[in-house]
């Protein structure tokens, strides 16, 4: 019990430490923060307003828990660019984000998994180097070079995939598959390399471990040994990397909705900074470390549920 | 023989002299542009619009007719430029922190291990992006927040460092001889991660350098007209069907920077680990 | 007085080596020993002293690293080393098995204890529902208590000397004629070391199992096998039943292997140990007695000559000492 305790008050701490850093950054606006948003020949009637609403004339710490708490009932204020609520505003926009990181979740995995696997399997020297350097490739490309390169070439000279923007998969599955497919290509490309690094390095480490010995001992075969064995107790570590590539997708995604024109939280983040938003970017920075903290959170627990050492801990 | 040449074991990993000649590419170019730049990189001339490579434009124009390869020259000039200050913060803010972290352990390192894990929650560019959202666009506060960005990673390898050291013979040798903690820390700690800092020092270098890129493509990072790769990128992005060579001179001169920093980082750290 | 029994393992003349910088280092040097059904024998030597390395080459199982130059293994007849990797599988688990020195890391932590028992009779040929009661029978047999429970618990929940009879269950599920305990109780604490070694015994007359014990400790030994070799830096120095190795040792290692066993007869004497280690495989001599550099009773011929194993007093023995009768 001790263990989920523990992980629970971890996981409290660091939300809060989110919310204290999101808010006090809005707080040091320099000047007055409502003449900054507004600028300087603003209406001094909405200026009064805007102050109102931002509490200019409370102490810092009750500003923090009103809006903490308003926040906590889903009120993350008004925007001042839609004038609608900014939870309503980051809920229409979610499901795209959502959707190209699961996309490019489930690319990592189909491309990084076979690969690590292999490459562990085979850990020869002229194997090695040529893949680091190609992993390199994948790291080091930017994913938005990588999404303009894709758009020149598969977009604008082929015409494979159509061009920018979104279907909702409620409307046609097929062409939202399509739009999303180069977007979260050019983000998987990253994200595997990385994935292929830990799981081969993982794998190799597991292999020489004594309880791989004694299964082989039991006369069962090098694959039945890997299945059943090694790449299940090697895919541990491996999960943590995956709440890591949670982070990176949701990251990089906020540049790359930019590079094909998907109306999800990075385009509204983008825009929202543009536009000067300024309740509307505090909401989606909370709103996005939020998203990262319950995916490590829930990494936590699915790593408790396949190790059952963990728990012990 | 071998002796001659006492970079030979630098040069034999392969990563590291890959890496070193990236970089060497792209400092080079900065360093011509000290010395010549073809065209004012500024200089606006629609007549020749989006022309592809000729004698006199060898990386060819952009949509207002502004020479290509001056551009390049300069805009390395800002990534490198921005990524060595961003670096800079990195060390001189993490590094203590780590040192304070690994070296006195206990409630220090929870308090600020705590707060320095708390922005990984914080995916990608986005507290870069937030931090530019309340002081706005300029190249003081790209280097701040990115520099913020970059402080966890020489923080956490500092505090492993300091926490590998803090109990080794030397240190408790100097210790018994009543040598105070800042100098345990600054002489003779200190310099034995040093290599390891440096491993940090040109991952971190090469992931400045690509948010720095990320950053100006949304258009906030440097402002125009002053050329820099993400911007020239955004505005290639807008002229594909034209000029495809446009959106790629920026795609590769920022990804042979990131790609020769992170050679050089990988190699250096195997080279530290032989 | 010895009864014709048939050979169960029968090792002749194994080479292992490693090759460590351009050279080739043996590991296992010439090394030959016989074990016949429902006998035990003991392999004992210090660390390094290529014992685990002979016994994974009779599973198979020696690291890619290594190579086996010479020699022939035979099993009920059959010759091991040339068989296909199929043949092994078929006769790991089955034919010979194996346990190994770490109880706490040679259980998978990730499986049922129960399940772990359980493949290996699945793997060669048993169903569902007749792998689970041998397994469960097994378990009764090695005395875990309470099995239906022990069944599904994982190897984290059990103590060092539960996991290593869980291992045992596991060896043994498949009725094996061999049986190769690779220090099996050294991990373990004294009080279980016992345990562990009678039940050894118990299994190896109920059962009828033949026993390749591998021990550095011939004090452990002495009370369970038949048969003792003892084996210094990859060769055999001297072998025969345990009482003559016991009451006459003659080669300088076998006594002082001896004189470092502590026990109630020598309570005021000095515990001698051999000074000096076990040579690393390359620095291994060419030619000459291995032993040489921490011999007592040292002579010139020791360290040009190798020795060659002579019968004396009703057991073999490789040493200058006891020079080969003209």
């Amino acid at each position: 019990m001790g263990y989920y305790v523990r992980k629970i008050l971890g996981f409290i701490v660091t939300l809060f430490l989110v919310s204290v850093i999101t808010f006090l950054v809005f707080q040091i606006l320099p000047g007055d923060p409502a003449l900054v948003i507004l600028g300087v020949d603003a209406d001094p009637v909405q200026i009064e307003a805007l102050q109102r609403t931002m509490h200019v004339d409370e102490p810092v710490v009750e500003r923090y828990v009103s809006w903490v708490g308003s926040a906590l009932h889903g009120n993350l204020g008004i925007s001042f660019r839609y004038q609608k609520p900014v939870s309503g505003i980051i809920a229409d926009c979610f499901s795209v984000t959502a959707l190209l990181a699961l996309f490019t979740l489930v690319l990592t995995i189909l491309i990084g998994l076979p690969i690590g696997i292999w490459l562990a399997k085979h850990d020869k020297a002229k194997y090695i180097v040529p893949f680091s350097l190609v992993s390199q490739l994948g790291v080091s490309i930017p994913s938005f070079c990588m999404g303009i390169l894709l758009i020149s070439i598969f977009t604008v000279k082929l015409r494979w995939f159509p061009s920018l923007g979104f279907t909702p998969w409620s409307q046609n599955p097929l062409a939202c598959i399509k739009g999303l497919f180069l977007p979260s290509f050019s983000l998987s490309l990253g994200t595997s390399a990385v994935l292929i690094r830990y799981l081969r390095v993982s794998i190799i480490s597991e292999q020489k471990l004594d309880y791989v010995r004694t299964a082989r001992s039991k006369g069962l075969d090098e694959n039945t040994v890997l299945q059943r064995h090694v790449l299940r107790n090697s895919l541990i570590p491996v999960i943590t990397i995956f709440g890591m590539l949670v982070a990176d997708v949701l990251g990089g995604s906020i540049i790359i909705e930019n590079v094909f024109s998907l109306p999800g939280i990075g385009k509204l983040i983008a825009t929202s900074i543009a536009t000067r938003d300024l309740p509307l970017i505090q909401g989606l920075v909370m709103y996005l470390a939020c998203i990262v903290v319950v995916c490590n959170a829930s990494v936590d627990l699915l790593y408790s549920l396949i190790d059952p050492r963990i728990r012990l801990l | 023989m071998k002796r001659n040449f006492p970079l030979r074991r630098y040069f034999s990993n392969i990563h590291f002299a890959i890496g070193f000649y990236m970089v060497m590419t792209v400092v080079s170019l900065m360093i011509l542009g000290f010395f010549y730049i073809p065209y004012d990189p500024n200089a606006i001339d629609i007549a020749h619009k989006l022309q592809g490579a000729t004698t006199a434009h060898i990386l060819g124009t952009d949509q207002l007719g502004r020479d290509i390869f001056s551009r390049v020259l300069v805009g390395t000039r800002v990534s490198l430029l921005i990524g060595i200050l961003v670096v800079g913060f990195g060390v001189l803010i993490g590094t203590p922190l780590g040192a304070l972290s690994g070296y006195f352990g206990g409630k220090t390192d929870e308090v600020i291990m705590k707060v320095i894990d708390t922005q990984m929650a914080f995916p990608g560019i986005l507290l870069a992006l937030m931090i530019i959202a309340v002081f706005g666009t300029s190249l003081q506060n790209t280097v701040l927040a990115l520099g913020l960005m970059s402080i966890p990673r020489f923080t956490r390898i500092a505090r492993s460092g300091f926490m590998k050291y803090r109990n080794a013979e030397f240190v408790q040798a100097s210790r018994a001889r009543g040598a105070s903690h800042a100098r345990i820390l600054v002489l003779h700690i200190l310099p034995n991660i040093v290599p390891e800092l440096l491993v940090t020092a040109s991952l971190g270098f090469a992931s400045a350098v690509m948010s720095e890129a990320g950053l100006s493509y949304l258009g906030l990072g440097m402002q125009p007209p002053n050329p820099s790769f993400g911007k020239m990128l955004s505005e290639a992005q807008n002229y594909i069907l034209q000029a495809w060579w446009y959106v790629l001179i920026p795609s590769v001169a920022i990804s042979l920077l990131v790609m020769g920093f992170n050679l050089l980082g990988d190699g250096l750290q195997s080279i530290n680990q032989q | 007085m010895e009864k014709e029994r048939k050979a169960i393992l029968e090792i002749e003349h194994l080479h292992l080596d490693y090759r460590i910088g351009g050279r080739f280092c043996h590991a296992v040097h010439d090394v030959s020993l016989t074990i016949h059904s429902g006998e035990i024998l003991a392999l004992v030597g210090e660390s390094g002293c290529g014992k685990t390395q002979t016994a994974l080459a009779c599973m198979g199982l020696q690291p890619e690293s290594a190579h086996i130059g010479k020699g022939k293994i035979y099993f009920e007849g059959r010759e091991l080393l040339s068989q296909s990797k199929q043949q092994w599988n078929t006769l790991r688990g089955k034919g010979i098995s194996m346990i190994f020195q770490e109880p706490m890391t040679a259980l998978n932590p990730l499986v049922k204890v129960g399940k772990q028992i359980e493949e290996n009779g699945r793997n060669h040929g048993l169903g569902k529902i007749q792998a689970r009661e041998s397994t469960l029978s097994m378990m009764e047999k090695v005395g875990l208590p309470d099995v239906g429970r022990l069944y599904s618990s994982y190897p984290h929940q059990l103590s060092g000397g539960m996991r290593q009879r869980i291992i045992i269950a596991m060896a043994l599920i498949n009725d094996p004629p061999l049986l190769i305990a690779d220090e099996p109780t050294t991990a373990l604490d004294v009080t279980i070391q016992k345990q562990i070694m009678s039940l050894m015994k118990t299994l190896n007359k109920e059962l009828g199992t033949a026993i390749m014990l591998i021990s550095h400790d011939l004090g452990v030994v002495s009370h369970l096998c038949d048969y003792v070799h003892i084996m210094y830096a990859g060769t055999i120095v001297e072998n025969g039943p345990v009482h003559m190795i016991l009451n006459k040792p003659l080669h300088p290692y076998t006594k002082g292997l001896l004189g470092s066993i502590p026990s109630y007869g020598k309570k005021d004497q000095r515990l001698d140990s051999i000074a000096g280690i076990v040579p690393s495989l390359e620095n291994r001599p060419q030619v000459g007695c291995q032993f040489y550099n921490r011999c007592t009773q040292r002579m010139a011929s020791c360290k040009n000559i190798s020795p060659h194993a002579t019968m004396r007093d009703g057991h073999m023995v490789a040493c200058h000492l006891y020079p080969e009768e003209a």
